[in-house]
């Protein structure tokens, strides 16, 4: 499974491209965040949404190489379970 | 949405963004420039303290960081103010115009496409040493404050001396709509503010988060559940989400340590456990207002003068064929010009702003010139609800700023004459607006030294605008301070006194249709009395034929309408005559010399009898009245040069043009002429 690498914005510009690139993710979400500065409530929506789906499908769902600007983030928008085992860049 | 569609927004939004601007910096400057006239500033610092935090917000969510950076600084100095810790004075004040003028020009740099707006050093140096003149203070800020990061720009911690601290857990609930997003604000943004006040703890509610296949990614499915702890007050939060509007569902109650004890997201549920004043901020239903682009209402006033152009022309083919006006259709047209004369009036109305947006900039002007030239000024404001049109008021600015700097730099004396002449060392200067006889007046009063009638003559013999012994009246007199070139200072000041300027004002007025009376009394003061059309749109007037050809007279000069005699006229000069009116005369002027005509004016059986705003009167003479109904003014200087006995024109039903008169040119220009003649004959 390739990793989708992710750009260094996830705002409300990306949302609807970031929506099309996690609906093609058949078999997990393996996403890179080694680039992410900051991260928008519509993109973390996504995240989420792509958290509940792989733990519907059981399919995996990681977040790696996490930048520490989308760590802050994540944990500042209360998504703190998304980095459940996430490897930090 | 494509992305053109998304930038179009987004310039959507930032134009908005802009707007807020201009009201919270017009609000800004209100407030500072009546900061310290009052002995109790604790409001007027909290509304400038959230004038400045709304900019800043703001600023936050468009990326400005300039603007974020600056206006941050500027706050956390504001609250030094409003925790008390610091007292307003004098230098204070000046310091927080300083800031308000730099964020004047950060915003309109951003707003001209660019960001390159340097802050002067010396504003910054000032606003840092109330920031260290009270760190310097012994109780020191925390060890472990964390740096305030915006966009990773690091702030200094600012320590807020309030006494014994109490802590609070506030419960806050947010859910967010589409729009809030889609106008280019996040959530992120908010729960970094709200993270500055105090301890956050974060728990988001995805319960209503669909899979990945079925989410609409500009939806919103999220609810965030907020317990905040900190030492600011309620009205603090509230702050925070003020810029969002009803884009924003923020419920904000007392709550328990815990997180998962917050309320549900149902804001109507806990809307009575919830204190007013947060319902008051975050619940604008109640005081909404649209904001509209003021092209389009230029376009609809527009388009309704021509509305208003047809129905002078169905009238006049009514006319033509002997249509009744108790005709069926005659009602009905009669039922149609005034539902146009009332949509047009709400039209104009929307267009009217109150004259307190030009007086609040005066009172920056007082004290600046009240600072330059060592005087000691009162302001006092009246009537600044008073409603004007915005093409008008406009054009205000520039000539009452200038007549208020006149006021004080020659008007009202210094505090050492004052008192030597027993009047109080601080002078007064009254600006008043209201409305008379369907124009608008704008006085500027001062209690100075008032104007030296023999002393302007002087000058004006010294500066060749009249010849020595030249008879003038007083207010003819008066009226040479409106000579081009005309000064009686002796010494170029930095506020006036370089000779231009007066003729300035009263050339700036004319062009709105304004006139300018002068009263004054040596060693008691002047007053200056500007009178203004409403509008620059409309105008009631009575229609007329002279020499064949149809004319305007605006309704409010013209006093009474009578049968002119020509037989009593009397003949004082070449073409010059008299009328007697009541017990006296008047002097007439005959519609035929304004436009030309080689008649002597004798045929012409209709006299109006007209009035200024001096109240002189005289008698103008047409052939005959056709009608009295409103005009929609057509400027003619847009396509033509300004005819001197005209001010405007307008289209008749029929298309043709009929020139409006302009009255004062009347009394001016022309009874001048006749009035040594009429004297010597009386």
């Amino acid at each position: 499974m390739e990793a989708l690498i992710l750009p260094e914005l996830l705002d409300t510009r990306y949302s609807v491209a970031f929506s099309d690139l996690l609906k093609k993710q058949e078999d997990g979400f393996l996403l890179d965040g080694g680039s992410v500065a900051r991260v928008g409530g519509l993109c973390f929506q996504l995240l989420v949404s792509a958290f509940t789906t792989a733990q519907a499908l059981n399919v995996p769902f990681e977040i790696r190489n996490v930048s520490e600007g989308m760590k802050e983030n994540l944990l500042l928008l209360g998504g703190d379970f998304l980095l459940q085992g996430a490897g930090e860049a | 949405m494509s992305t053109e569609e998304f930038t179009d927004d987004m310039d959507a939004i930032r134009q908005i963004f802009f707007d807020e601007c201009d009201e919270q910096l017009a609000l800004l400057e209100e407030e500072l420039t009546t900061l310290g006239e009052e002995l109790e500033n604790g409001e007027k610092i909290n509304t400038i303290f959230r004038c400045v935090h709304s900019i800043k917000g703001g600023a936050a969510a468009f990326g400005m960081e300039e603007l974020v950076k600056f206006s941050h600084l500027f706050e956390s100095v504001l609250d030094l103010f409003r925790s008390g810790t610091h007292s307003v004075t004098n230098d204070s004040v000046s310091t927080f115009l300083k800031c308000k003028d730099a964020l004047f020009d950060i915003v309109a740099a951003f707003k001209n496409g660019g960001g390159d707006c340097e802050v002067a050093p010396d504003t910054i140096s000032e606003l840092e040493s109330y920031l260290h003149s009270e760190t310097s203070e012994p109780e020191q800020a925390p060890e472990d404050a964390e740096m305030d990061d915006i966009f990773g720009m690091a702030f200094a911690p600012v320590k807020i001396a309030i006494d014994a601290p109490i802590e609070q857990n506030f419960s806050i609930t947010l859910t967010v709509t589409p729009e809030f997003y889609e106008r280019g604000d996040d959530v992120r943004n908010i729960l970094i503010a709200l993270e500055g006040l105090g301890q956050l703890q974060v728990k988001v509610d995805t319960d209503r988060v669909p899979l990945i296949g079925d989410i609409f990614p500009e939806q919103s499915y999220l609810t965030w559940k907020l317990l905040l702890v900190t030492q600011k007050s309620q009205v603090d939060i509230e702050e925070i989400f003020e810029w969002s509007g009803d884009d924003l569902q923020a419920t904000i109650t007392l709550a328990s340590e815990n997180v998962d004890d917050a309320p549900a997201p149902l804001p109507v549920a806990v809307e009575e456990k919830t204190d007013p004043q947060v319902r008051k901020s975050v619940d604008r239903k109640d005081s909404a207002t649209v904001r509209v682009d003021i092209q389009r209402i230029d376009k609809l006033v527009d388009l309704i003068g021509e509305l208003v152009i047809n129905q002078g022309a169905i009238q006049s083919q009514m006319r033509r064929n002997k249509v009744h006006g108790d005709s069926v259709l005659g009602n009905v047209v009669t039922a149609q010009e005034q539902l146009i004369h009332e949509l047009q009036e709400n039209v104009i109305t929307m267009r009217a702003y109150p004259i307190k947006t030009v007086f609040q900039k005066l009172g920056r002007v007082v004290r600046e010139t009240a600072r330059l030239t060592e005087k000691q000024v009162r302001l006092v404001l009246e009537g600044e609800d008073t409603e004007v049109d915005r093409s008008i008021l406009e054009k205000l600015s520039d000539p009452l700023t200038h007549m208020v700097r006149n006021a004080i730099d020659h008007g009202i004396e210094s505090p050492q004459v004052r008192a030597q002449a027993g009047k109080d060392p601080e002078g007064l200067l009254r600006l008043r607006a209201f409305q008379r006889s369907g124009r608008i007046i704008v006085e500027i009063q001062d209690d100075g030294a008032g104007l030296d009638p023999d002393r302007i003559y002087e000058k004006a013999i010294e500066k060749k605008i009249i010849e020595r012994g030249q008879r003038l009246d007083r207010d003819e007199i008066y009226s040479l301070i409106f000579e081009p070139g005309f000064s009686t200072v002796a010494e170029v000041t930095d506020v006036s006194g370089r000779g231009v300027g007066m003729d300035v004002v009263k050339q700036s007025l004319q062009q709105i249709n304004g006139r300018i009376f002068i009263s004054s009394a040596k060693g008691k003061g002047t007053t200056f009395s500007i009178s203004l059309p409403f509008t620059l749109s409309v105008i009631e007037g009575i229609i007329f034929k002279a020499e064949g050809q149809d004319f305007v007279i605006p309704v409010n000069n013209v006093l009474e309408t009578i049968i002119f005699d020509s037989r009593k006229a009397f003949h004082i000069g070449e073409g010059k005559y008299g009328y007697p009116y009541r017990d006296g005369y008047l002097s007439v002027i005959y519609a035929s010399d304004i436009i030309g005509a080689s008649s002597d004016g004798l045929n012409q059986k209709i006299c109006f009898v007209i009035e200024n705003e001096n109240e002189e009167k005289l008698a103008f003479i047409v052939d005959k009245i056709i009608d009295h109904s409103r005009f929609v003014v057509k400027n003619l200087e847009d396509n033509y040069r300004k005819i001197a006995c005209f001010s405007t024109a307008t289209i008749l039903g029929d298309g043709n043009v009929a020139f409006i008169l302009d009255v004062e040119f009347l009394f001016g220009e022309l009874l001048k002429k006749r009035e040594s003649s009429l004297e010597e004959r009386v």
